[in-house]
């Protein structure tokens, strides 16, 4: 694995200049939660989200939230579906310091097997690399798992009835072949999305906790995949706020 | 046993750049320097073969195919089928995305012929303020704006992203399976690889290096990907008429913008790679793919040269030509109809007025 000296290009060059011109966040957050979702943005902007918008760590073209309540301090980024905002932002956090423990993904995924209904809420646990990114910062491999005490922490909040999932991460949506798609569920996925073995890698090796929850959108049935966005909203808005609560536990005993 | 002592190959195995480093170990075996004779045995007549097996052993595997499996099945599940996933159909597509958003009521407003993707945040405040673009969120992926002109001809959009590929090709098949834009543009902030580029130099993209992963989905396993070539000379023309230093360059596409190594660079420099960015070879590979056509301007934000990366002296001249650059490039595609033209002669005048 590469080490920080093999790395010319690094957060440091990139924010030097506006460290040293002055510019320094009001605040670090203990966990960063990712989120693709135009619908969880516009609840994180209305009044009944308990979030007030954060100008200084957001990332160009994206909107970022700070937690708004008493408790300690976690942002919402709300980016554009992929995997490699995400990754910057995070080396840029844990550039900034050693406040930042916890990463996490809130997002919708498509279902590859019976059994998951759309609007359904699941906790994944690990994440079949398929993503392009995650050997930036990982020796090559198949799969990679979020942190496991996080993940139990994630199911006993969101669904202490079901296990955790593996989901398929792929990095474009329209290319999914039915030989890859066969590949994937016989490497036992269960859901599909864009983001968390990108996200599980670099907290890895940026030694951040990850853990990811996602909400079943999309549905692959015989004549195709499914979708049906309107059942999404509410059970992202409650992951999240669970997923809040999973990241201040620890940090607060 | 491996012997690391003289490789010049990245710690992060990658097949793409290990045939580049095979390559380079033939041409210098052939031209005669004796470090490459001793790695390939003294065989001062090497066939490319026997640098490929050379690499492989200097990596602990007996043979280059051995090395080449190990590679591909570390990289997914299903990476060893990535030889023809470009030519397989997909389960999942834009048209039956598209069906799925208009059974629910969903409609796109008016398409353009052209679309330019930013990944800076300027550059949406600057349109959000210009009475001459519309924003039309029906057509912006989630979490990003859109903008469409009301006074140009064509019609160009501006689509407003965080930076990275993967909802910019998501986007290009959405407005290939609408029937709308046919021509894409990638216009970002980049590094420069060595010390022929500065920061602030606009760049056209003729070929981008894959290292992307995307472009796999999309062409056949290739080095690099090439953008249309009428394209990026109409691009370098405009450009070139108002930035003398503008020049056609290649890049190479990294999606972690944290992650290029050290070695990597080099290698880049030494092939005559200028450029460094994260979107350009998924861009280029996907038109190809949808058959439409496209490009990247670039303009050059950091330089890394003799070993280490620096960022602007003059933040804001990189700033500037960003902005500048931006607006002749639009110019260039799509100018304003000349009735919505300002008279500038008028304008200078309101302005001393106000």
């Amino acid at each position: 694995m590469m080490n920080d000296n093999d790395l010319p290009y690094t957060p440091a060059t990139f924010l030097g200049w506006a460290l040293k011109s002055g510019w320094k966040p009001e605040v670090l957050p203990v966990g960063v939660i990712f989120t693709f979702q135009p619908t969880v943005e516009r609840w994180a902007r209305s009044s009944s989200g308990p979030f007030g918008v954060c100008t200084d760590l957001t990332v160009s073209n994206a909107a970022t939230f700070m937690s708004s309540d008493d408790g300690l301090p976690i942002l919402l980024s709300c980016l554009n579906p992929g995997g490699a905002s995400m990754v910057t932002q995070l080396e840029h956090l844990r550039f900034l310091g050693d406040e930042t423990r916890f990463a996490g993904i809130v997002g919708t995924a498509g279902s590859m097997i019976g059994g998951l209904n759309i609007g359904d809420v699941r906790v994944v646990g690990t994440a079949l690399r398929s993503d392009g990114i995650s050997d930036r910062y990982l020796p090559p491999g198949n799969e990679v798992a979020g942190d496991e005490a996080f993940t139990k922490a994630l199911r006993e909040r969101i669904n202490p009835h079901a296990e955790a999932v593996k989901t398929w991460t792929v990095d474009v949506p329209y290319r999914m072949t039915n030989a890859d798609h066969e590949a994937a569920v016989a490497a036992k996925a269960q859901v599909t999305e864009m983001e968390i073995a990108s996200l599980f890698a670099a907290s890895r090796c940026l030694d951040l906790t990850a853990g990811a929850a996602v909400v079943v959108s999309d549905v692959s049935r015989a004549d195709g995949w499914h979708s049906d966005w309107s059942d999404t909203a509410e059970p992202l808005n409650n992951a999240v706020l669970s997923m809040i609560h999973a990241m201040r536990a620890p940090v607060a005993q | 046993m491996t012997d690391f002592a003289h490789s010049t190959v990245p710690k992060r195995p990658n097949l793409h750049y290990l045939k580049r480093v095979a390559k380079d170990l033939l041409r210098d075996a052939l031209a005669g320097d004796p470090t490459a004779v001793n790695r390939l045995s003294g065989n001062a007549s090497p066939k490319l073969a026997d640098a490929h097996r050379a690499i492989a052993n200097e990596h602990g595997h007996r043979s280059w195919a051995e090395l080449k499996h190990t590679i591909q099945e570390g990289n997914g599940v299903v990476a060893a089928r990535r030889a023809n996933r470009h030519a397989m159909p997909s389960t999942n597509t834009a048209a039956g995305f598209m069906a799925s958003a208009k059974a629910t009521g969903w409609e796109p407003s008016r398409l353009s012929k052209i679309i330019v993707f930013v990944f800076q945040s300027g550059l949406a405040r600057t349109l959000d303020q210009d009475p001459g673009f519309d924003e039309e969120p029906s057509l912006a992926p989630g979490n990003s704006r859109f903008f469409i002109s009301n006074d140009r001809e064509p019609a160009i959009a501006v689509s407003c992203l965080s930076p990275g590929a993967t909802a910019m090709v998501n986007q290009m098949e959405n407005q290939v399976a609408l029937g709308g834009a046919d021509t894409f543009i990638a216009y970002n902030l980049a590094g420069g690889i060595g010390p022929d580029i500065e920061p602030g130099t606009l760049s056209v993209v003729a070929t981008a290096v894959r290292d992307d992963g995307i472009s796999d989905h999309y062409l056949a396993p290739a080095d690099t990907v090439d953008a249309d070539p009428l394209l990026v000379e109409r691009a370098h023309q405009g450009l070139a008429s108002q930035f003398p230093s503008c020049e056609i360059r290649s890049t190479w596409t990294n999606p972690a913008v944290y992650r290029q190594t050290a070695e990597e660079l080099q290698h880049y420099a030494d092939s005559g790679v200028s450029l460094v960015e994260s979107e350009a070879a998924s861009l280029l590979a996907a038109a190809q793919s949808l058959g439409v056509s496209a490009t990247a301007v670039l303009v050059t934000a950091s330089v890394w040269n003799n070993g280490a990366s620096q960022s602007a002296e003059n933040p804001s001249l990189v700033a500037t030509t960003h902005k500048q650059g931006f607006a002749t490039l639009l110019d260039t595609l799509a100018p304003r109809r000349l009735s919505e033209r300002t008279d500038p002669t008028t304008a200078q005048t309101e302005d001393e007025d106000a």
